[in-house]
């Protein structure tokens, strides 16, 4: 289109009017168009501030999906991590561009539009106004009158209108001309700034996702090596479901054939399966089906669809160390077996017998294992406890659970280590987890329980991981050990001269012969040269010295041949081996002294105790164990000094504290006991100090159950007389000696007997003053009976009660043995009364004056 | 309605029932008694690590003898067998001088404990049948067991390999028990 020529204004052509109008056809064209891109930009802005919105969504989407990945696979969740940061980061673009676009380009062609065409759409119709005056102007004068005296005027007035039509025309050509100037420059202007947002948006958009290429690329690898393994395992899952059905058909079968012992798994300590347990209820019990697991030492139990939550309910845990495992033979119901807890016995049912077994068998090992675990229990299923809202163990208060320290727990692994020490040292059975502390061996459970028969005097049995240990009993197990101790106890059989007789399958009772033989009748040791060992130097005198030099193989075999544990070496100033031990603060050799019953109140020939060595060397871990011991604290040595003297003397301070706190506690134990007589005060219904060996109707009989104690001591004469006295008549013999022992009316020659010692006339006044109530066909002596012997016994200064209640079962007995007339009574009253002197002496033993005053009495 | 109608009949028929907690320091003849009672045979056995119980039926009563291992780890577990305890029989190895002490610890560690401030002691003197045994005079001093006033004790000798005094023990119990 052509510049307007403002010359042209002036002809005003019909030729330039066209000019102008199409112009201002342009001119409308140009409002329309603008309107519409105004109207389509900003819709795009809007639906691409909706499309932002989706892809952020998306990009959320992958991030979760990301996370649930987590753990997984490491390379696809980080790659799809950062796709989704992509996207983020591509729409944080878009909406950059978004503003860009109002901003650069909405915004400014708005401006376009209002302050560039609407101004000549205005000046259109000044103009065309302007042109309408001029026209009527001249119309007017062209019409008037020939004559008409207004022509001048009118013709004044057509050049007014002429003149300002022609200034119209003139500035709105030059409008028109500018608008399609500036649309020239400034319209297109705005269309390359749209264009240039455009591209620098996708330029970026680029850049982002190109970043995240090898991610794609790497995930795209991934992708193929997964889909190609789906392939590839589609004919593995398929065996897999044969032989997963394939596995026969007598599963289906609760009641399938047994498959012998070698199927049950019996050394195993986990299981898990269904049980049908029983409820709680006594008649009528209604039976569901459980999922039982063994998890530790803990039994848990749920229903199916529960999920293995045990913590959530406390009464579905059972703590196996509480328990017990018992198969039901004869139940209303095959393959029943319990689980007995303190609290509750679970009755519970398997499938068939080789499932119950192997249960059983489980659970057994179970509690085996929790028992021997060094682990501090679970606090959880002992159901008691958590009523009770207290710690586990708030009374035996130990934090390390089997008492040792790590320290002691080391030399008892040590222990285990020791050559011969893998085996039981008497059957050879495998891991042997008990130990004989005094013979220095360890030894498998059964021998254990054997050994436990024989009586501490031959046996001292320990578990090595359910017992507490004296680091000083752990330091003598790692002297001896399985390998030394049987050179002296199996030597006959290590020289082939003797048969070992059993081995770990050895029936029980062979091993019991096996073991008394080894360890009481000592049939295995090798005596045959001993008569010529000893003939120089005596038995014991090669124990002392063996002592002497911690020798302990060779002290035991000594001990085992009769050495004398309290010889006294007249050589080293007679003391004993114990003096010795303490006076070179060996504490093994002093425990395994003990161990052996070494006399703790032996003195030597400058009449000191081994209390008085203890002092001398200050050895205040010593003294302790002498306490334990019962260590006489008032022996006086050449130099009448009592071990607490000796301390004072040599200023032994630690030892000095021990000592007054030992005397200190001896004095209130004896503070106690005028009270103990008092408990007769009480309502002797509810106080029993009774013990009268009150004959039975159960007891087999006098001579059989006198004939079982084959030690002719021990349970003692005196005892074995009552049961074989009483059970001749029961009652009436002891009712009748009651009575005659009051009324005085005994033979002349019993009641001089009795009262030969002091000790004796009270038991004779107790026994007389006994008042023997008939309960369900027993005898019973109320408590209050002992008060008159007590205060007897008080007022001679002699004992304690305790005391003379047994005293008196023992005259008793005499006395009734008296009365019944069916024995020789003068010999059984004799014994009777060494036996009284005997006890009186050996529970008064800590009191030097009392023994000294009984001795006195039996001159 | 709260009583088992098995209860009940035992009530009517004048059966009594005792639940019997048997405690010890180890190897001092727990299980043997426990079997004796039960069998009427000298079972030999071997440590217990966990417990027996049985159900002994004696002139009328039943018995559940619940006997716990006497391991000292094995002693932490005791007191989860307190509850509705009636009777306590605590065995003591006679022979054993040198761990009297450490019973009689145990014993009064157990007594002292609420859930048993209700229930009878027996307390067996046991293997009377070994050389140097203590009397159970001797048992009851170092056990000091004349310092319990509000509670009804016994001593009785025992041997439970001949089951000698076992079923004395029981006896007293059954007339001693507060009867439910």
């Amino acid at each position: 289109m052509n510049i307007l020529e403002l010359k042209a204004c002036k002809e005003d052509t019909p030729n330039f009017r066209k000019q102008v109008s199409e112009h201002e056809d342009a001119v409308v064209a140009l409002e329309t168009t603008v309107k519409s891109l105004l109207k389509l930009s900003k819709a795009s802005v809007e639906l691409a501030a909706d499309y932002s919105a989706k892809q952020l969504q998306m990009a959320e989407d992958m991030m979760s999906v990301a996370q649930a990945q987590r753990g997984q696979d490491f390379v696809v969740t980080q790659s799809i991590e950062a796709f989704s940061r992509a996207i983020q980061d591509l729409e944080r673009n878009r909406a950059m561009m978004n503003t860009q676009i109002t901003q650069m380009f909405i915004e400014p062609m708005e401006a376009f539009l209002n302050n560039e065409v609407t101004p000549v759409k205005e000046a259109r119709k000044s103009f065309q106004k302007a042109s309408d005056d001029a026209d009527q102007a001249l119309h007017r004068y062209m019409s008037k009158k020939t004559r008409d005296q207004t022509i001048p005027e009118a013709s004044k007035d057509v050049a007014d209108a002429r003149k300002k039509f022609h200034i119209e025309y003139v500035d709105y050509c030059i409008k028109l001309n500018e608008l399609q100037a500036k649309e020239k420059f400034e319209f297109t202007e705005h269309i390359v700034t749209y264009m240039y947002t455009l591209s620098s948006f996708y330029h970026r958009g680029f850049d982002v996702l190109s970043q995240v290429e090898p991610a794609m690329s790497t995930i795209t690898e991934n992708v193929q090596g997964t889909r190609s393994r789906f392939v590839e395992e589609k004919p593995i899952i398929k065996a897999l479901r044969e032989e997963t059905l394939n596995i026969g058909n007598e599963v289906y079968y609760p009641l399938r054939p047994f498959g012998g012992a070698e199927n049950i798994r019996s050394h195993a300590v986990t299981k898990s399966g269904y049980l049908y347990k029983k409820g709680p209820q006594r008649v009528m019990a209604s039976w569901s089906r459980r999922y039982f697991e063994i998890e530790g030492e803990l039994l848990s139990y749920v229903t199916r669809g529960q999920g293995l939550k045990p913590d959530s309910d406390a009464a579905m845990v059972i703590n196996l160390r509480v328990c017990t495992v018992k198969t039901i033979e004869n139940g209303d119901r095959p393959h029943l077996f319990e689980v007995i807890s303190p609290m509750r016995v679970h009755v519970l049912q398997a499938e068939n017998a080789e499932e119950m077994k192997e249960w059983v068998c489980c659970l057994q090992n179970a509690i085996t294992a929790a028992h021997n675990s060094d682990q501090a229990p679970e606090v959880r299923g002992f159901g008691s406890a958590k009523e009770r809202n207290e710690p586990l163990f708030s009374q035996h208060g130990s934090p390390n659970l089997n008492g040792n320290t790590d320290e002691d727990k080391q030399l008892l692994l040590q222990v285990r280590k020791i050559p011969g020490n893998e085996v039981c040292a008497d059957c050879k059975s495998l891991s042997p987890m008990w130990a004989s502390v005094n013979h220095g061996t360890v030894l498998c459970i059964e021998c254990s329980g054997i050994h436990r028969s024989l009586g501490v005097h031959v046996s001292k049995v320990r578990s090595l991981n359910l017992d507490k240990w004296d680091t000083e009993a752990v330091g003598l197990m790692l002297k001896l050990g399985n390998e030394k101790t049987n050179r002296i106890f199996e030597a006959k059989i290590l020289n082939g001269s003797e048969e070992r007789s059993i081995s770990a399958n050895s029936e029980r009772a062979d091993k019991e012969r096996f073991i008394i033989a080894k360890y009481m009748k000592k049939d295995y040791i090798a005596s045959g040269e001993d008569k010529k060992e000893f003939l120089t130097t005596s038995v014991h005198e090669v124990f002392w010295n063996a002592m002497d030099v911690s020798d302990y193989p060779e002290a035991l075999r000594c001990l085992a041949l009769g050495a004398n544990i309290d010889h006294r070496n007249d050589d080293h100033g007679s003391t004993t081996a114990l003096h010795r031990a303490i006076i070179r603060r060996d504490d093994i050799a002093v425990e395994f002294l003990f161990q052996w019953y070494a006399d703790v109140n032996a003195v030597d020939g400058e009449g000191w105790t081994a209390l008085h060595h203890a002092v001398a060397n200050d050895n205040s871990k010593c003294l302790a164990q002498l306490i334990r011991k019962h260590a006489k604290c008032d022996v006086r040595n050449k130099s009448l000094q009592t071990p607490l003297d000796l301390a004072k003397a040599l200023e032994k301070s630690e030892s000095l504290i021990v000592l007054q706190i030992y005397q200190f506690e001896l004095q209130q134990t004896e503070q106690t006991r005028p009270s103990s007589a008092q408990s007769g005060n009480m309502s002797s219904s509810t106080i029993y100090n009774s013990y009268v060996p009150s004959p039975s109707p159960s007891l087999p009989g006098s001579t059989s159950s006198a004939a079982s104690f084959t030690e002719p001591s021990g349970f003692g004469s005196p005892d074995t007389i009552s049961l074989a006295s009483m059970t001749n008549g029961s009652l009436p013999p002891l009712l009748h000696t009651a009575a005659s022992l009051s009324s005085g009316s005994l033979p002349a020659s019993v009641t001089s007997t009795m009262a030969t010692a002091s000790t004796a006339v009270n038991v004779v006044s107790t026994v007389a003053s006994t008042t023997i109530k008939i309960k369900d066909g027993r005898p019973v002596l109320s408590s209050r009976n002992s008060t008159g012997a007590v205060s007897k016994a008080a007022s001679t200064g002699l004992a304690v009660p305790a005391r003379f209640s047994m005293a008196d079962s023992r005259s008793l007995a005499a006395a009734s043995a008296v009365a019944s007339g069916s024995n020789p009574w003068a010999e059984e009253i004799e014994a009777a009364k060494s036996s009284v002197l005997q006890k009186a002496k050996e529970l008064a033993g800590e009191d030097g004056s009392v023994t000294k005053a009984i001795e006195e009495e039996e001159e | 309605m709260g009583i088992p109608l098995s209860k009940a009949i035992a009530k009517i028929f004048g059966n009594k029932e005792m639940r019997i907690l048997m405690l010890g320091l180890d190897a001092a003849g727990k299980t043997t008694i426990l079997y004796k009672l039960k069998l009427n045979q000298s079972v030999t056995t071997i440590p217990t690590v966990g417990f027996n119980v049985e159900t002994v039926v004696y002139k009328n009563v039943k018995f559940n003898v619940w006997d716990v291992g006497g391991q000292d780890k094995i002693r932490p577990l005791w007191r989860h067998y307190y509850t509705g305890t009636q009777g306590l029989i605590f065995v003591i190895d006679s022979q054993d001088r040198d761990r009297i002490d450490e019973a009689r610890q145990e014993l009064h560690r157990i007594i002292s404990d609420r859930e048993m401030k209700d229930c009878l002691l027996l307390v067996f003197a046991n293997k009377q049948d070994l050389p140097g045994a203590m009397t159970p005079a001797e048992v009851t001093e170092r056990l000091q067991l004349h310092t319990m006033r509000e509670r009804p004790w016994y001593v009785h000798p025992s041997c439970a390999t001949t089951g000698e005094g076992l079923f004395e023990g029981l006896n007293w119990m059954s007339q001693n028990v507060k009867s439910k």
